[in-house]
C-alpha cells in the first residue's frame, strides 16, 4: 500500500475516534442537564474519553512495545 | 571578562538582573492598575520568578533549546574540549553525568554546612533553659529554616550520589538526557538561594511543613521558602523522569533487572516517587502562595476552604520524601558492606524488591503524621495497620546486611566505619519508629523531642552516615586521589558519639514530655542538663564535619594518587579509570555473572574492555 | 578524544525509545497536578455544585468541542508528517494553533472576566478552585500554543520528515495530553449536579 492511501486510512480513523469523542461529549452534556446525581455516568464516560485518546491519538502502546518507528 | 566565562558567575549576574527587571515590570504594572506600585509580596514572587529563569539563562541551560526552537539543529549535547584544567566544567553547564554528580555532592555539603550552622546557633539557645542569646522570633525562623534547608541538602545528596553513580553501574556512558540533567542540577540552584533568602526576607515561622493558616500569616521569608521549595521540587521531577528512563532502557548487555547493582535498585524505587509525588508538596507549597498573594481561600474555612486538605496534599509527598532521602543511603549500605566483608550479599533479589515494596507503601502511610489531627479512629487505625507494614521491608534489609556481616572478613576502613555506624544508628531510627506509628503512644510522645530524636535517627542511618560512606568510598573515582583515613576515621568517631549524645538525651526528654519546636522550657522540668548534653553532641557532630571538609579540600588537591580499584570491588564504575573519560566505557562492558559474588571462586561480575592508552 | 565521542554517537541506545519514555514519565508526574486540584475540588465542594453557582454551560459545551477538535488536527497533523505530506501537516499545524488560542481567550478573556456574574470569585467558594483548574489548564494550554507555534515555523523550514519528527510527536502528543486534561475538568467545572 502506498504511503498517501495509508494516510487517508489513517484520516479515515482519526475522525472515527473523533465522533466517537464528540458523540460522548454530547451525551455526557445531556446526562448533565437530565440526570441527578450523574457523577457515576460522567465518570465512565470521561474515562471511555480519554481511553479513546489515548489508545488512537497518543498511542500509548508504543510505551510497552517498541515498534511504530519512525 | 574572563570571569564571564564561567557559568556560574553569568548565572548570578543575569539572575540579579532577571530579579531586579522582574520587579520593576511588576511595579510598573502595578502602578498602570492604579495600585500601589511596591507590595512586597507580589513585587518580589514575580521577581524571583524572573531571576530563576534569567539565572538558567545566564548558565547556558537553554542554549541549545533556543537554536533548536530557531530551527537548527542540537540533536547531540555538545562535547567540552578538554584542554586545561578540569575544575572550570563544574562551574558550568556540563552535561556530563559525572561532573553534574560532584556539582550535586559539593552544593549538597554546602548546603548541609548552612543547615547545620543554623541548628549549632539554636543548639546553643536551648541548652539553658531561659532566652539568653535570641528573640523567640529568631529561634522560629533558625530552627525553621534548619528544616527545609537540611531537606533540599539531602535531595541535592541524592541527585549527586544518583548522577555520579547511575550510569557508571550499569554501563551506560550517560544520563538518558544529558542536558536535562544539566538543567535539573542548575534549576536547583536558584531554588536553593531563594530556600536561603527567607531567612534575610523576614524568615518564616513554620517549622519546616509550612502548615496553614500560620504559612499564611507568617512573614514575607515564607513565601521565598516556598518558591524556594517549589523550584528545588522542579529539580527533583527533572531528576527522576532521567534516572528511570536511564536504568530501564540504557542498562548494558546481560545485566537483567536482578543483576543490577542494588544501589540502583534503590534509585529506581526512589526516582518513581520523586516523579509521582514531589508534585504534591509543590502544588501544597503554591496553593498556600496564592492564599497569600490573591487571598484564595483554599486552606480558609472563612472562605470554603479546609485546612486539613494541605496537610493531606503535603504528607503525601512528605511521607513518601522520606524514602527518597533513605533509600539510596541504604542502597550504598548494601553496595558497600559485601565490598568489605568479601562475601556475597545475601538475598540479593528480596533487598531489590523490598526497596520497591517500601516505596509502593510509602504511599499508603501519610496519614500518620496526623493522628492528632482528629481523622477518626477507622482511617487512623488503617494508617496506623499500613505504617506498620513498612517494617516488613525495611526488616529485610536490615536481616540482609546481618547475614552479610556475619563469618566475614571484615576490614575497618572509613567508608565501613560509616556504614557499621549507618547501620547501628538507622536500627534505633526503626526501632524507635512503631512507638510513632501506634495511635496510642503517638498521641503521647507527638510533637516532643522523641519524634526529633526519632526522625534525626532516620535520616543519619538512612541519609547522612550513608552519604558520607559513599563519598569517602568514590572519592577516589572522582577526584583520582585518596582521603586521609586518620582524618576520616576521627571525622567517624566524632560523628558517632556526638551524634548519639545528642539524640539519647533527646529521646529521653521527649518521652518527658519536652515539646519540640519551641525556643524555651521550664527550668523546673529539669530537661536542661539534657539539654546541655544535646547541645554539646551536636557540637561534636559539627567539629566532625568541619574535619570531614578539611579532608576533603586537602586530598583533593594533594592527596595520594589513588591505585585503580582501592576496594577491590567488582562493579563497573571501579573497572574504569580515575576519573572516568566522558562517555565511561569505549565499547559496551559486558555483565557476565552476578554483583556481589565476592569470595566465590571464579565469580566475576563485569568484562570491560581495557581502555586504550590514547584515551586522554 | 574523538574515541570519547565516538560513544556517545554509537546508534547503541534507540533514542526515539528514550524520549517516548522520558516524554510520558513528565506526563504522568503533570497527571499529578491535575489530579490534586481535582482532589482539592471534590473535598472542598463535594460530588455536586454548590449553591448560586451558575456556569456558562453553552461556553463549556462550546470550549470542549473546540479542544476536541484542535486535538483531531493536532491528530492529522501528525499522521500528515509522518505519511510525508507536508502540505497537510502545515494546514492542521495552524488550525490547531489558531484552535487553541481561541480556546485559550475564551476562558481567559471572556469567562474569567464574566465569572463573578455567575457566582465564581476568585477568593472565596467554588471560584476558587474554578479558577484554580481553569488557570492551571489554560497555563498548560499556554505553553502547547508555544510549542506548537515552534514546531510549526520549524516545520514550514523543513525541520521534519517521515523517518525524523520526534519534535512534532512530543508537541502532539503533549497537546493530547491537555485535552485529555479537560476531559476530567470539564464534567468536574460544569455538568455535576
Ligand atoms: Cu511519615
Amino acid at each position: 500500500m502506498d504511503l498517501q492511501s495509508k494516510l487517508a486510512g489513517k484520516f479515515r480513523l482519526g475522525w472515527i475516534v473523533a465522533g466517537g469523542l464528540t458523540l460522548l461529549t454530547l451525551v455526557e452534556y445531556w446526562v448533565a442537564t437530565a440526570v441527578t446525581g450523574n457523577l457515576p455516568y460522567i465518570l465512565v464516560i470521561a474515562i471511555l474519553k480519554a481511553w479513546l485518546i489515548l489508545k488512537y491519538f497518543m498511542h500509548i502502546s508504543q510505551v510497552w512495545d517498541e515498534e511504530g518507528e519512525h | 571578562m574572563r570571569l564571564f566565562s564561567y557559568g556560574l558567575v553569568r548565572a548570578l549576574v543575569y539572575g540579579v538582573i532577571g530579579l531586579v527587571a522582574g520587579m520593576a515590570v511588576t511595579m510598573a504594572v502595578r502602578a498602570a492598575l492604579g495600585l500601589a506600585a511596591w507590595a512586597a509580596a507580589p513585587v518580589s514572587a514575580t521577581g524571583s520568578i524572573v531571576g530563576t529563569l534569567t539565572f538558567l539563562w545566564g548558565v547556558g541551560a537553554f542554549t541549545d533549546w533556543w537554536s533548536w526552537a530557531r530551527g537548527a539543529h542540537a540533536a547531540e549535547p555538545p562535547h567540552h574540549h578538554r584542554d586545561g584544567p578540569e575544575w572550570p566544567r563544574y562551574l558550568n553547564f556540563d552535561p556530563n553525568h559525572r561532573i553534574i554528580g560532584v556539582q550535586y555532592t559539593v552544593t549538597s555539603v554546602i548546603v548541609m554546612l548552612t543547615g547545620g550552622l543554623l541548628a549549632l546557633t539554636f543548639r546553643l539557645e536551648l541548652a539553658q533553659p531561659g532566652m539568653q542569646i535570641m528573640t523567640t522570633d529568631t529561634y522560629n525562623y533558625l530552627m525553621s529554616a534548619h528544616g527545609i534547608i537540611m531537606i533540599a541538602a539531602i535531595l541535592m545528596g541524592v541527585g549527586g550520589m544518583a548522577n555520579f553513580l547511575i550510569p557508571m553501574m550499569i554501563g551506560a556512558p550517560d544520563m538518558a538526557f544529558p542536558r536535562v540533567n544539566a538543567l535539573s542540577y542548575w534549576i536547583a540552584v536558584p531554588g536553593l538561594i531563594m530556600v536561603v533568602s527567607s531567612l534575610f526576607t523576614g524568615g518564616f515561622d513554620t517549622g519546616w511543613t509550612g502548615y496553614p493558616p500560620l504559612g499564611v500569616k507568617a512573614p514575607l521569608g515564607a513565601q521565598f521558602f516556598y518558591l524556594g521549595v517549589f523550584v528545588v521540587g522542579l529539580s527533583s521531577i527533572i531528576g527522576s523522569v532521567n534516572y528511570i528512563v536511564t536504568i530501564i532502557k540504557m542498562r548494558a548487555p546481560g545485566m537483567t533487572w536482578f543483576r543490577m547493582p542494588i544501589f540502583v535498585w534503590g534509585m529506581f524505587a526512589t526516582a518513581l516517587i520523586q516523579l509521582i509525588a514531589t508534585q504534591f508538596i509543590g502544588m501544597a507549597f503554591l496553593m498556600v502562595v496564592l492564599e497569600r498573594l490573591l487571598g484564595m481561600g483554599f486552606f480558609d474555612p472563612a472562605k470554603g476552604g479546609d485546612v486539613v486538605l494541605f496537610q493531606h496534599i503535603f504528607w503525601f509527598y512528605s511521607h513518601p520524601a522520606v524514602y527518597v532521602f533513605i533509600l539510596p543511603g541504604l542502597g550504598v549500605i548494601s553496595e558497600l558492606l559485601p565490598v568489605f566483608v568479601r562475601k556475597p550479599l545475601f538475598g540479593y533479589k528480596w533487598v531489590a524488591l523490598s526497596s520497591m515494596f517500601i516505596a509502593l507503601v510509602g504511599f499508603l502511610v501519610w496519614a500518620h503524621h496526623m493522628f492528632a489531627t482528629g481523622l477518626g479512629m477507622v482511617l487512623n487505625n488503617a494508617f496506623m495497620v499500613t505504617t506498620l507494614l513498612v517494617a516488613v521491608p525495611t526488616g529485610v534489609k536490615f536481616f540482609s546486611w546481618l547475614a552479610t556481616l556475619w563469618g566475614g572478613k571484615i576490614t575497618f576502613e572509613t567508608p565501613m566505619l560509616f556504614v557499621l555506624g549507618s547501620w547501628v544508628i538507622f536500627l534505633i531510627g526503626g526501632l524507635s519508629g512503631p512507638t510513632n506509628a501506634f495511635i496510642a503512644t503517638d498521641l503521647y510522645v507527638h510533637d516532643t523531642y522523641f519524634v526529633v530524636a526519632h526522625f534525626h535517627h532516620t535520616m543519619f542511618g538512612g541519609f547522612v552516615f550513608p552519604f558520607f560512606a559513599a563519598i569517602y568510598y568514590w572519592f577516589p573515582k572522582a577526584t583520582g586521589r585518596m582521603y586521609s583515613e586518620r582524618l576520616g576515621k576521627i571525622h567517624f568517631w566524632l560523628m558517632l558519639v556526638g551524634f548519639h549524645l545528642m539524640t539519647i538525651a533527646m529521646f529521653w526528654i521527649g518521652l518527658h514530655g519536652m515539646r519540640r519546636r519551641i525556643a524555651d522550657y521550664d527550668p523546673t522540668q529539669g530537661f536542661g542538663p539534657w539539654q546541655t548534653v544535646t547541645t554539646t553532641g551536636a557540637y561534636l557532630v559539627g567539629i566532625g564535619v568541619t574535619i570531614f571538609v578539611i579532608n576533603m579540600i586537602r586530598s583533593a588537591r594533594r592527596g595520594e594518587v589513588a591505585v585503580p580499584n582501592p576496594w577491590r570491588s567488582m562493579s563497573p564504575e571501579w573497572q574504569l579509570p580515575s576519573p572516568p573519560p566522558d562517555g565511561n566505557f569505549e565499547t559496551p562492558p559486558e555483565v557476565i555473572g552476578d554483583p556481589y559474588d565476592y569470595g566465590l571462586a571464579g565469580a566475576s561480575y563485569v568484562r570491560v574492555a581495557a581502555p586504550s592508552a590514547a584515551g586522554h | 578524544m574523538a574515541a570519547h565521542t565516538a560513544a556517545h554517537a554509537a546508534p547503541r541506545f534507540n533514542k526515539l525509545a528514550l524520549n517516548r519514555l522520558g516524554l510520558w514519565l513528565f506526563m504522568l508526574s503533570e497527571t499529578m497536578i491535575f489530579i490534586i486540584l481535582l482532589v482539592t475540588r471534590f473535598v472542598l465542594f463535594g460530588t455536586g455544585m454548590p449553591e448560586g453557582i451558575e456556569v456558562d454551560q453553552l461556553l463549556g459545551l462550546v470550549i470542549t468541542i473546540l479542544l476536541l477538535a484542535s486535538s483531531i488536527s493536532a491528530y492529522r497533523a501528525e499522521t500528515a508528517m509522518a505519511h510525508g505530506n507536508r502540505d497537510a501537516f502545515q494546514r492542521n499545524m495552524l488550525l490547531t494553533i489558531i484552535m487553541g488560542t481561541v480556546f485559550l481567550l475564551a476562558v481567559v478573556a471572556w469567562e474569567w472576566p464574566l465569572a463573578p456574574h455567575h457566582g465564581l470569585h476568585l477568593q472565596e467558594g467554588f471560584g476558587i478552585v474554578f479558577f484554580a483548574m481553569t488557570g492551571m489548564h489554560a497555563f498548560h494550554v499556554l505553553t502547547g500554543v508555544l510549542m506548537l507555534i515552534i514546531v510549526y515555523l520549524n516545520g514550514r523550514n523543513g525541520a521534519y520528515s517521515p523517518e525524523s519528527y520526534w519534535g512534532v510527536e512530543a508537541t502532539v502528543k503533549y497537546w493530547h495530553f491537555v485535552d485529555l486534561v479537560w476531559v476530567f475538568f470539564y464534567p468536574a467545572l460544569y455538568l455535576l449536579n
